[in-house]
């Protein structure tokens, strides 16, 4: 069976990620074997809203496949600002590209995206709902350290509400045996009982507040920002914030292959001197995003394998 | 007087059209305001509210009755949302010709509106809303769009104001 678009971790099976990531650490060791993979195919990026590592990576993927790339990075000066729908926006990229890598505020703009086009819709995240190539790029780099994808216990830390990585690395966590979540925030920004509800039966989770309590018995510590703009009262924020920040002292009492990671970019969760310990992994972590959307990119430009 | 012939008193037969009974006591009203049928509606509509009912659960029902009406499919899926479990039978020359009964329906397309303001069926794109059924009681249905879950008050709210 083929996948069309890539717009939700909930339309992939165990056996697909697999082999999605194993795809990837052959790129990895042996980027020149794939070399001209995208050769004379063309990436169109779309992104209606910020970003760095995930427009950067998919380039830089696409340029190390052989391909090349057209695209926006905000919508100003394009005619989305003039009011062009999304729809229509599509209409025009799947006639000038081979496959598209969408980034949008909007919820549910993927599957608006995926039922008018005609080549690969890839969603480089959207609004709050889900941001699935990150989730793929999360545990690519969990299973190198860890060396599986089940049997670990991992806590995913700060605004679990709004936080689009959330979701599609609780999702992708739940299609293997034996994990276990520890979704850690403050009260105000728990993980939306819709989330909750699609992982429910298929994995363990627990909700609760303290960190400090599970990092002795964690494989892996995901952080992610906690936004001053979700909380009415700054001295909410400024007292949760601080409850959340990684410092060499947080990490004294962790497993020997624990890991940390964040999907970045981080404004004070991770203190400046722990890039330096063994356990920071949230830049190599963003550099593998590198070689898992090469995989992203050559499965939906070739189809090299089935599941 | 028997019930039989208390109801048979209160509501008149049709001769063609629609009936609706075994609705939740009370809920006819709120049927009326789904289906858009006011004092404008041009033919006889017939209600009896809190009429005994062996089949339903509190031992009573209410009932409607509407000549010369006929149920599109959607008003057929608004109705399963608000009075599911309820009997429609389709009139036809005084007799019974369909009986079905209301039922949740499990995708519901194009009558409901999402609450996420940001969900992409609130922009001008070219598509319609599409939920499916999460869980019956209490009524959770799903965007299929945005993921979000609608409950059963907004449900209420989108259908009949309030």
């Amino acid at each position: 069976m083929q996948i069309r678009h890539l717009i939700s971790i909930k339309h992939l099976s165990n056996k697909f990620v697999e082999k999605l990531l194993k795809s990837a650490r052959e790129m990895e060791a042996h980027p020149e074997a794939f070399a001209d993979r995208a050769k004379g195919k063309i990436l169109a990026d779309l992104f209606f809203e910020p970003s760095t590592r995930t427009r950067l990576s998919f380039e830089s993927a696409m340029l190390r496949l052989g391909g090349n790339m057209l695209g926006f990075s905000s919508p100003k000066g394009t005619s989305v600002e003039k009011g062009e729908s999304l729809a229509d926006t599509i209409r025009m990229a799947h006639s000038y590209a081979d496959i598209i890598v969408l980034r949008h505020y909007i919820e549910g703009a993927g599957r608006v995206a995926a039922e008018i086009s005609n080549v690969p819709v890839i969603s480089g995240g959207t609004g709050s709902q889900e941001h699935p190539t990150q989730a793929l790029l999360d545990l690519y780099t969990i299973w190198k350290h860890h060396g599986r994808f089940s049997n670990l216990k991992i806590a995913i830390v700060g605004d679990l509400r709004y936080g689009r990585t959330v979701p599609s690395l609780s999702y992708v966590l739940s299609l293997f045996p034996n994990n276990k979540i520890y979704f850690c925030s403050p009260k105000q920004l728990r993980v939306r009982r819709e989330v909750l509800s699609e992982i429910e039966g298929k994995v363990e989770y627990e909700e609760l507040e303290d960190l400090e309590e599970v990092l002795p018995k964690i494989d892996v510590a995901y952080i992610t920002r906690v936004q001053k703009e979700r909380f009415p009262d700054p001295q909410d924020y400024l007292k949760v914030r601080d409850s959340y920040v990684i410092t060499p002292k947080t990490l004294g009492n962790v497993k020997e292959s624990f890991i940390l990671l964040h999907p970045l970019p981080r404004v004070g969760e991770i203190s400046y001197e722990v890039d330096k310990l063994p356990q920071a992994k949230y830049f190599e972590q963003a550099k593998n995003g590198v070689y898992v959307r090469m995989a992203i990119l050559d499965y939906f430009l070739n189809y090299p394998w089935e599941v | 007087m028997t019930d039989k012939q208390s109801k048979q008193l209160i509501v008149a037969k049709i001769k063609d059209g629609v009936v609706i009974d075994r609705i939740p006591p009370g809920r006819s009203l709120k049927v009326l305001t789904v289906l858009g049928i006011d004092e404008t509606y041009p033919a006889q509509v017939s209600l009896a509210i809190k009429v005994p009912s062996q089949k339903r659960p509190e031992g009573l029902k209410d009932v409607l009755k509407i000549a010369n009406k006929e149920l599109t499919q959607e008003e057929l899926d608004k109705l399963g949302l608000i009075i599911p479990g309820a009997a429609y039978n389709i009139i036809q020359d005084y007799k019974v010709v369909k009986k079905e009964e209301l039922r949740l329906p499990s995708r519901v397309q194009g009558i409901l509106k999402c609450q996420n303001p940001n969900c992409a069926t609130n922009f001008r794109e070219p598509i319609s809303t599409e939920f499916s059924l999460i869980s019956e009681s209490p009524l959770v249905l799903r965007c299929e769009y945005c993921e979000r879950f609608l409950g059963e008050d907004y449900v209420s709210q989108l259908l009949y104001g309030r």
